[in-house]
């Protein structure tokens, strides 16, 4: 009986659960979209990496560098190292978006972990995303903000833009739920913006990203 | 202690096969030095990626076990050994590193302290070969043990002969990519405060 009042207060407060969407707007456009429309466009870029998050009551918080390279082929790298030089891990995407981990430190190497971070950079880099845009929506509470949504293996991707197409965010989740958001400082369509902040909301970990936008040998 | 007496020498170095010799210099030269300060660059070069990532800043070393290390560009980092502790300060915030929970920088911390203090030869977790040319010591630090070859194939250590201090390090990952760290504008004895090697 008590299990099943217990129950019965669990679902009554799941099904309340705001709508995270619930002024959307359903809008035409008069060119249709793919997740390429949204994909950035760069040569290679490098940013300084600082982990924040918690694992029980244990806090952790450690920094990096995070190079990101397009390749000639059509592929990307990612490799994040320590600012003393060693490789926390080297992932790529080749030309059909096919993910590859060629290293990866022994205490880094975690199926979850790797799966996480995979979604991030795919998110970000726009990998792995079906050609086809699921909806478009429009708030109208915020008359700046479009959303533009492709569905994902669970849930979808949510790409928040301006009214001239500048990314502001990117969110994962459903239309309750958030698990992932990506707060972008502003930048021009097509390119990485020089701040993004990323915050895994169910996992309680961020990653804050800065642009490094000079080498030390330039 | 490994010696690798069996090792091929790089070009322009030839082998060292007695190394006492060297040994007994390196620990004389270590009891008259106190302090070294000095400018470095680092480079990590991706062999994959047919690209390197640089920067620079500056090192300081005081007796017997305290280190300085200082990145000032293209980003800010700084990394305090002292006493067997290790202290981060990155842009956000100061943190204390678990030298048991990382063997990365408990390792580099007992090599870069090893390299200064010249007890390089001396580090079992290596087995080590020695090089020579008419300016420099070359020292090829081998991991001899599963957890160092998970992280180095190969630590180069160059050595100035004139001071018998280190000139260039080089860190060798098994994938091919590296990290080479060079001093220059050594001084050394100018007596560098306590005050560089507590960070808050």
């Amino acid at each position: 009986m008590r299990f099943l009042i217990f129950a019965s207060i669990l679902l009554l407060l799941t099904s309340c659960r705001r709508e995270l969407y619930k002024h959307r707007e359903e809008i035409t456009l008069s060119q249709s979209y793919t997740a390429a429309s949204f994909r950035p466009h760069f040569d290679k870029v490098m940013y300084r990496a600082v982990i924040d998050g918690k694992i029980g009551i244990k806090k952790f918080h450690f920094s990096g560098l995070l190079y990101i390279k397009n390749q000639d082929a059509g592929g990307t790298r990612v490799v994040f190292q320590h600012e003393m030089g060693q490789t926390f891990f080297d992932f790529g995407w080749d030309q059909n978006d096919s993910f590859s981990v060629y290293s990866i430190m022994q205490q880094m190497n975690q199926t979850a972990l790797i799966k996480t971070l995979k979604k991030d950079f795919e998110l970000l880099l726009l990998k792995n995303i079906p050609s086809k845009p699921g909806e478009v929506l429009h708030f109208f509470k915020n008359h700046e903000e479009y959303y533009v949504s492709f569905p994902l293996e669970k849930g979808f991707g949510f790409y928040v833009t301006d009214r001239d197409r500048n990314l502001l965010r990117i969110e994962n989740g459903d239309s309750k739920h958030r698990v992932i958001s990506m707060k972008l400082s502003p930048a021009s369509a097509h390119t990485l913006s020089d701040r993004i902040q990323i915050d895994h909301l169910n996992a309680g970990f961020t990653i804050d990203l800065k642009k490094i936008t000079t080498d030390a040998t330039e | 202690m490994h010696f690798a007496s069996w090792a091929q020498a790089p070009k322009g170095f030839t082998a060292i096969n007695q190394t006492g010799g060297l040994q007994s210099s390196l620990g004389k030269a270590a009891h008259t030095i106190k302090d070294i300060s000095a400018d470095f660059s680092q480079v990590k070069e991706m062999k994959m990626l047919q690209d390197k990532v640089s920067s620079k800043g500056r090192f300081y070393f005081k007796k017997d076990d305290k280190i300085r290390i200082e990145y000032t560009q293209p980003f800010q980092y700084l990394l305090v050994m002292n006493a067997g502790r290790i202290t981060v300060k990155d842009e956000n915030k100061t943190s204390k590193i678990n030298t048991r929970n990382s063997k990365t920088m408990q390792s580099v911390n007992r090599i870069m302290m090893d390299c200064m203090s010249g007890n390089v030869m001396n580090n079992k977790d290596f087995s080590v070969a020695a090089f020579e040319n008419s300016s420099q010591i070359l020292l090829q630090l081998t991991p001899a043990n599963a957890a160092m070859k998970n992280m180095f194939a190969r630590i180069d250590v160059y050595i100035d002969k004139s001071d018998y201090t280190v000139a260039k390090l080089t860190m060798n990952e098994a994938g091919g990519d590296f990290t080479q760290m060079t001093f220059s504008n050594k001084k050394l004895n100018k007596g560098i405060t306590d005050a560089l090697f507590n960070i808050r």
